[in-house]
C-alpha cells in the first residue's frame, strides 16, 4: 500500500484536535491517552475531496478510498473541459455506483456518513468537510490547542508499594 | 536512542499501522523497524509533509494528488500520537 500511497500522493498532516495524555509521575512514559481520532482524506492538489476515511481503519479500506480517489480524478481528466464541472460529474458517478448496504458492512457507518455527504456535494473543500467529519462524525473538538498532559498521582496501576 | 525512545517509536509505528495500514520497510523492500530520530515517515512507508499548504505545494509540482492526515497530538512526537 505504500508504494501506491506514495506512487500517487503526496501526504500531509495537521493536527486539528487534541487529547489528554496521562504521564507516570516519575518518568516521561505516556501511560493512557483520553480522546483523539484521526481522518484522512484523498484531495485535489487544491484540496477537493475526493474519498475519505475517518477513524482508524483497515490498510484495506484505506487502499480502497485511495484507489477511488485515483479513478475519481482520472475519470475528471477524461471527462474534460471545465476542471470543476469534471471533478463534481466524475465524483457524482463513483458515489452513484456505491452500494451503500455492503459499504456499511466494511466501512461502518461512518463510511457511510462519508459517502453520503459526499454524494450530496462532490469534491468538497477539504477546510469544509474535515471539521465537519472531525466534529459530527469523530464528535472531536476542532481545536489547535496543544496536548493536556496530566501527571498520575500515586504510583498507577500493578504498583505495590 | 535510549530504552523510552525505542519504545515510543515503537508504539508510533504500532499505532500508524493500525490506522493507515502501512508497514515501515514493507513498501521500500528494506529491513528497516525502527525509523531514524528525524525520518519524515514517522515511521510508516511514506513521507509526510508537516503541513497540507506543503503537500498540496508539493502535490501540484510532482502532478499527484493530495493525502492529508487530520490528527489529535503530534505526529512528529511519538509520545504524544
Amino acid at each position: 500500500m505504500g508504494l501506491y500511497l506514495g506512487a500517487n500522493f503526496v501526504a500531509g498532516y495537521r493536527r486539528v484536535g487534541t487529547f489528554t495524555a496521562i504521564r507516570a509521575k516519575d518518568s516521561d512514559e505516556i501511560v493512557a491517552k483520553i480522546g483523539g481520532n484521526v481522518a484522512l482524506y484523498f484531495c485535489t492538489p487544491d484540496g477537493r475531496v475526493l474519498a475519505a476515511v475517518a477513524g482508524v481503519a483497515s490498510r484495506e479500506r484505506v487502499l480502497e478510498e485511495a484507489r477511488r480517489a485515483v479513478s475519481i480524478a482520472e475519470r475528471a481528466e477524461a471527462i474534460g473541459g471545465d476542471p470543476e464541472s469534471a471533478l463534481r460529474a466524475a465524483a457524482a458517478e463513483a458515489y452513484a455506483d456505491v452500494d451503500l448496504p455492503r459499504h456499511r458492512r466494511h466501512a461502518g457507518d461512518l463510511g457511510v456518513d462519508l459517502v453520503r455527504w459526499l454524494t450530496a456535494k462532490p469534491g468538497p473543500p477539504l477546510e469544509e468537510l474535515g471539521r465537519r467529519v472531525w466534529e459530527e462524525a469523530l464528535g472531536q473538538r476542532w481545536s489547535d490547542a496543544g496536548i493536556e498532559i496530566r501527571v498520575l498521582s500515586g504510583c498507577g496501576p500493578g504498583c505495590r508499594r | 536512542m535510549s530504552r523510552w525512545d525505542l519504545v515510543r517509536r515503537l508504539r508510533l509505528v504500532l499505532g500508524l499501522t493500525l490506522v493507515l495500514g502501512v508497514v515501515p520497510g514493507a513498501a521500500s523492500g528494506t529491513d528497516s523497524v525502527i525509523p531514524g530520530p528525524y525520518d519524515s515517515t514517522h515511521g510508516t512507508a511514506i513521507e509526510w509533509a508537516d503541513s497540507p499548504e506543503r503537500a498540496a505545494a508539493a502535490a501540484k509540482a510532482s502532478g499527484k494528488l493530495l493525502a492529508v492526515l487530520h490528527l489529535a497530538g503530534e505526529l512528529s512526537d511519538p509520545g504524544l500520537t
